[in-house]
């Protein structure tokens, strides 16, 4: 079933390609299933399905490589990260940094290796990568930091690298499927696909996915930062409740 | 089944936070602890963030000890007058607690904080619940007397004496003021209802009838356990409701449990593993302290 509607997807994505391709220049175009994820109480990860096409590029049969560069970007956030050093003999926090611009979930996936589709320059130009993201709002920061952070959230399966394995159906359809853990913050997720001819990027083109908390988890989630004493008297009612049931519950058991 | 936390934001399975609240409510319905100590590390065990584990479980108590000091107050097995004398050293306690917490928060080291309190309190229960324990054993294999406790101590010796009606007891209202600051100052810091300290310096050094130990103990837990919350929740933003909710739906059934257990079982041999368990998660939380980390890097989002 799903299949089916993801071929539909293509279908009537191909479709109106066609029809809008004299006014529309775009040598790419792409766009993702769902543009919202729900975290509901009981969330346990999703799935983003991007997919788009390219226009094929004459110069492929003259030996150059043109590609797709496909990055998710969650909104920026500062974060402080700590390095434990051992203090008296015990483990201990020690020194700290502050990193801008940090996102919550990053992805990457490209159809070959990012140095084969790009200069070093057009890498660093674009803020192509999450190294030279970080370390470009980051530049007076040690890189030994820079890289903790990216291995932590790598183990959390919040920074996730692709790279030379994105699939095409035919030489102009593309499509990826990223997995977004249950871990995953709330905020505004940029998908930004790359075209590149080699050397540098020749189109680029933006989605953009809302990750948000609904049901009862945001509403104790906001209830307890915009109004912390009401949640906080909440929390103990609901507490001095069970107390209370739980109390004549096993009173009327006993008889 | 998953279920997402709100406050920790993370994803944790239902059954694993039902079972550990049971488990925990089995253990404090067999040997009338609180659970407190055994459930904040057991939750920084399973991935729940120590700032959250700690201000969640003082949540938590609050219905635990709520709904046993309802059955004491029935039976009018409380010194409400003792008990509000400890509640007040407990407000100022816990309110002590919260702001270091809330500033050893901000710089990284309030779960080193956590983790020195809970080696400390743990290492020094377990062996004395350990030995207390061999020594029972030893002593009903030998069928010998406990030897009676003194009831004038140093303790009478202080100035402002209060009379305790239901206690029996004209006494000083400093020990009591101070001790119940303690408790509140722990409750803050590790998640605690304090119950394990409180009893024993209420029948030690205070020298109250143990008949109202408990009733009176758990009444001061309300309070302190209840006026930590808000402050954790107004300070901290740490208070997990969804958390405690499905916690204490475990703890309230297992402590059910626990109790009639506790009839069939005999609850002196069963002390012993009580006592090692307290050790155990000691051992564990220590050798965390001790041992190189295999990440030397954390990482937190600031709160603002």
């Amino acid at each position: 079933m799903k299949k089916i509607l993801l071929l539909t997807f293509l279908v009537l994505f191909m479709a109106s390609k066609f029809i809008y391709a004299e006014e529309n220049n775009d040598a790419l175009v792409s766009d993702i299933e769902d543009k919202v994820v729900e975290i509901t109480s009981n969330f346990n990860g999703s799935e983003l399905f991007i997919f788009g096409s390219r226009e094929m590029n004459d110069n492929i049969t003259e030996g150059i490589k043109s590609g797709i560069i496909i990055e998710v970007i969650a909104t920026a956030k500062t974060r402080k990260i700590r390095k434990k050093e051992r203090k008296f003999g015990i483990w201990v926090n020690d020194e700290e940094k502050v990193l801008e611009g940090v996102p919550d979930f990053y992805y990457i996936n490209s159809s070959e290796n990012i140095e084969e589709l790009l200069s070093e320059d057009e890498i660093n130009n674009n803020d192509i990568g999450i190294i030279n993201h970080l370390t470009k709002n980051n530049n007076d920061v040690n890189s030994d930091f820079i890289n903790a952070l990216i291995r932590i959230k790598k183990r959390k399966n919040l920074y996730q690298f692709k790279e030379g394995e994105l699939e095409f159906k035919n030489d102009i359809l593309f499509s990826t499927k990223v997995t977004l853990p249950n871990n995953i913050g709330e905020g505004f997720y940029v998908i930004k696909t790359h075209l590149t001819d080699g050397t540098n990027v020749t189109s680029v083109d933006k989605q953009l996915l809302v990750v948000k908390k609904i049901g009862l988890g945001n509403f104790l989630f906001e209830m307890a930062h915009k109004t912390p004493l009401i949640y906080g008297i909440f929390s103990i009612l609901v507490a001095l409740f069970a107390g209370w049931a739980a109390s004549e519950t096993f009173r009327r058991l006993r008889g | 089944m998953q279920v997402y936390l709100p406050i920790a934001e993370v994803s944790v399975s239902i059954f694993l936070l039902i079972g550990l609240g049971g488990i925990v409510g089995i253990l404090s319905g067999l040997f009338g602890v609180g659970g407190g100590f055994l459930m904040t590390p057991l939750l920084f065990f399973i991935g729940i963030p120590p700032a959250i584990a700690v201000a969640t479980e003082a949540n938590q108590i609050v219905a635990s000890s709520f709904s046993g000091a309802l059955a004491h107050l029935r039976r009018k097995t409380v010194d409400l007058k003792m008990g509000w004398i400890l509640v007040s050293g407990g407000l100022i306690g816990s309110g002590i607690g919260v702001q270091i917490f809330k500033v050893l928060r901000d710089l990284g080291q309030v779960e080193l904080l956590v983790t020195l309190c809970y080696v400390f309190f743990l290492g020094i229960i377990g062996s004395l619940m350990l030995w207390e324990s061999i020594r029972a054993l030893i002593r009903s294999n030998n069928n010998i007397r406990p030897v009676k406790i003194k009831r004038h101590n140093w303790v009478h010796r202080l100035p402002l004496k209060i009379r305790f009606r239901t206690s029996n007891l004209y006494i000083s209202c400093i020990p009591p003021f101070i001790i119940g600051a303690l408790v509140g100052f722990l409750a803050a810091i590790m998640g605690v209802g304090g119950g394990f300290i409180l009893v024993p310096v209420m029948i030690y050094i205070i020298g109250m009838p143990t008949k109202v130990v408990i009733g009176t103990s758990l009444f001061q837990i309300i309070f302190v356990t209840g006026f930590t919350t808000l402050l954790h929740s107004t300070q901290n933003y740490s208070v997990d409701a969804l958390l405690a909710l499905i916690l204490l739906i475990g703890g309230v059934v297992g402590a059910q449990i626990g109790t009639r257990l506790g009839v069939y079982l005999k609850a002196e041999q069963l002390r012993i593993l009580l006592a090692i368990l307290v050790l155990a998660v000691c051992i564990k939380l220590g050798l965390e302290l001790l041992i190189e980390p295999t990440e030397l890097f954390s990482l937190q989002e600031i709160t603002k």
